[in-house]
């Protein structure tokens, strides 16, 4: 019982008294999973649009493979990056691995069927006359789904900010292929896995609560938008 | 200026093995209003979507503007159409930034869209309005300024799917005057879908009944309201007195009442029709000219301003009247007189 207080104790001092490895460690946490979710969004939100926008064969298939990968396992992301980026994979060159590169690539890799798949919810919640008016007015297939995604902009938006709560607390791929590197690839995920293993139950539970407070915002930006977005519906 | 601006040979559209539009053939004059009635799910909505091309055909083709649709015309072809939708369609933007969509898909200057918009809402009188949410409008409004994205962009063909459909009666009013001077003062060619039949009889210069995804009838506005082909038909356009009769000696006859002479309709088994505002009722004198039969009264009530009356007279009939016309109520069981014009009577072969 004394640890868990005593850990607490010291946890909220490391907080309070911004213990510099902490705060590097929270910062490269939030810039490994803003820098992935942005680009997961710029790759997903237009593949997501495509996908609904266009009538093909097999897309029912497509969408369900699609949200078969929201359950991705983290480890296969970090296997299947790893062998991207090691130096006898196909980016071998680039020297990649162990690099906050390759956890923003194993994160966007993560994320990315999370916003392709809530894209296509968000359009599919418009009004199918919404895709008729954009396409009777003539839009050519980009500005019809430029207008239909800024139509549905909280719902696409909540998805980006889902998809950031998936990379922040993942652990498994950026540890595969970032290493866990102090000072220089070490996340709040990896860091409480590792800490805890060396029972530094204080340094693991300041960056649990940090994650946990993280996890908190991102909880309460998703609500905010949908609820916004209930309220444009109700309209 | 009469060359045919829509031909369609063919045309056919099925989901999986639903067949919702049969082959269809007919085409629509430059200028004209043509009017497609009949009751939801009768494939109104996607004959409309495939003639603005936004819905491929399943078979047949389309001849617009004398060029047959294809996935590489249709585009072009787009540019010089419009349509409207039943349900309203405005986004999330300003009412003058509605308006300016299907302009700044087609990359028209800024000057060029400020202008256009400027005079829709004007001869709109919704100048107030330009800055205004698109969620602020009312129903009415709403479809007026959708209808307005429409008209900038200065189609010579209207696809209308159900536009009033959701409008109250003011608001209805106020759009058909639009639309009607669109037609007349642009020359635009019209097709619009509508289930609510007067409608189509006010707007259009031929009407088309479409039941079951087929063309059942396809002609004037009097042919259709007043010499419907089939009974579902008849129904439809609001016959409300329909028997089945027989044509014998040449009269027709139903339930032991002589309706009209028929000297030229073979003897057999027809469908006789009588609009209930044909019938005249009274409760004693008869009007010269007519054919008059005694009946009894079933029922009578109001309706709005009229006095629906059922009289059993060998057939039981339903009788329209103005209800202040006469003064007169009617009780069940008062014996009275029903009569109509022979000319009002209209004949179908029975199926």
């Amino acid at each position: 019982m004394g640890e868990i207080t005593d850990g607490f104790l010291e946890a909220i001092m490391l907080i309070v008294t911004m213990n510099p490895e902490i705060m590097e460690i929270a910062g490269r946490s939030l810039y490994v999973s803003i820098i992935a979710t942005f680009v997961a969004a710029l790759i997903a939100i237009p593949i997501g649009a495509l996908i609904y926008y266009y009538d093909f064969h097999g897309k029912r298939a497509v969408i369900n493979i699609v949200q078969t990968l929201y359950a991705l396992p983290t480890v296969i992301v970090g296997l299947l990056v790893y062998l991207l980026v090691s130096n006898s994979g196909p980016l071998g060159s680039l020297k990649l691995l162990y690099t906050t590169n390759a956890m923003i690539i194993a994160q966007v890799v993560l994320v990315s069927p999370l916003i392709v798949g809530l894209t296509i919810a968000a359009l599919s919640g418009l009004d199918k006359e919404m895709k008729y008016t954009t396409m009777a007015l003539n839009a050519r297939a980009y500005r019809a789904m430029m207008t239909l995604v800024r139509e549905a902009k909280y719902a696409v938006l909540s998805a980006v900010v889902l998809a950031f709560g998936r990379a922040i607390a993942e652990v498994g791929a950026v540890m595969m292929v970032g290493g866990n590197i102090r000072h220089f690839t070490r996340t709040l995920t990896t860091a409480i896995t590792l800490n805890t293993s060396m029972g530094e139950f204080a340094t693991s539970i300041a960056l649990g609560i940090i994650l946990l407070t993280i996890a908190l915002i991102v909880n309460f930006g998703v609500n905010i938008l949908q609820h916004h977005h209930g309220r444009m519906k109700d309209d | 200026m009469t060359e045919e601006i829509i031909s369609v040979r063919g045309l056919a559209k099925s989901y999986g093995k639903k067949e919702v539009v049969h082959p269809l053939n007919f085409s629509v004059k430059r200028g004209e209003i043509l009017s497609v009635i009949g009751p939801s799910g009768a494939g109104k909505s996607t004959l409309l979507r495939m003639l603005d091309t936004i819905e491929p055909a399943s078979e047949g083709e389309i001849i617009l503007f004398g060029e047959k649709v294809t996935k590489h015309s249709a585009h072009s072809l787009r540019n010089r159409m419009g349509m409207l939708f039943q349900k309203t369609v405005l986004f999330e933007r300003t009412v003058e930034e509605n308006i300016a969509l299907g302009l700044s898909y087609r990359f028209v200057s800024r000057e060029e869209t400020k202008k256009r918009v400027t005079e829709a809402l004007e001869s709109m009188g919704m100048s107030e309005y330009a800055q205004r949410s698109s969620r602020t409008l009312s129903g009415g409004e709403g479809q007026r300024v959708s209808f307005a994205r429409v008209l900038v962009t200065k189609p010579e063909i209207l696809f209308l799917d159900e536009p009033t459909a959701n409008l109250d009666p003011v608001a209805t009013k106020v759009l058909e005057e639009m639309i009607l001077h669109e037609n007349r003062v642009n020359k635009t060619t019209i097709i619009i879908n509508t289930h609510d039949q007067a409608q189509g009889q006010r707007l259009a210069d031929r009407v088309a009944v479409m039941m079951n995804g087929e063309f059942v009838q396809f002609g004037s506005a009097d042919e259709v309201f007043y010499h419907p082909v089939n009974e579902s038909v008849a129904k439809f356009v609001g016959i409300q007195n329909i028997f089945t009769g027989v044509v014998r000696n040449g009269n027709a006859v139903s339930g032991g009442v002589v309706f009209c002479p028929a000297p030229h309709f073979p003897d057999g088994i027809v469908q006789i029709m009588l609009r209930a505002e044909d019938i005249s009722l009274s409760k004693t004198e008869v009007p010269e000219g007519r054919i008059s039969v005694q009946g009894r009264v079933v029922s009578a009530e109001r309706s709005g301003a009229f006095l629906n009356v059922m009289v059993d007279a060998g057939c039981i009939f339903l009788v329209i009247c103005p209800f202040r016309q006469t003064g007169d109520t009617y009780v069940p069981g008062e014996i009275v007189q029903i009569a109509w014009r022979i000319a009002a009577v209209h004949f179908a072969k029975a199926v």
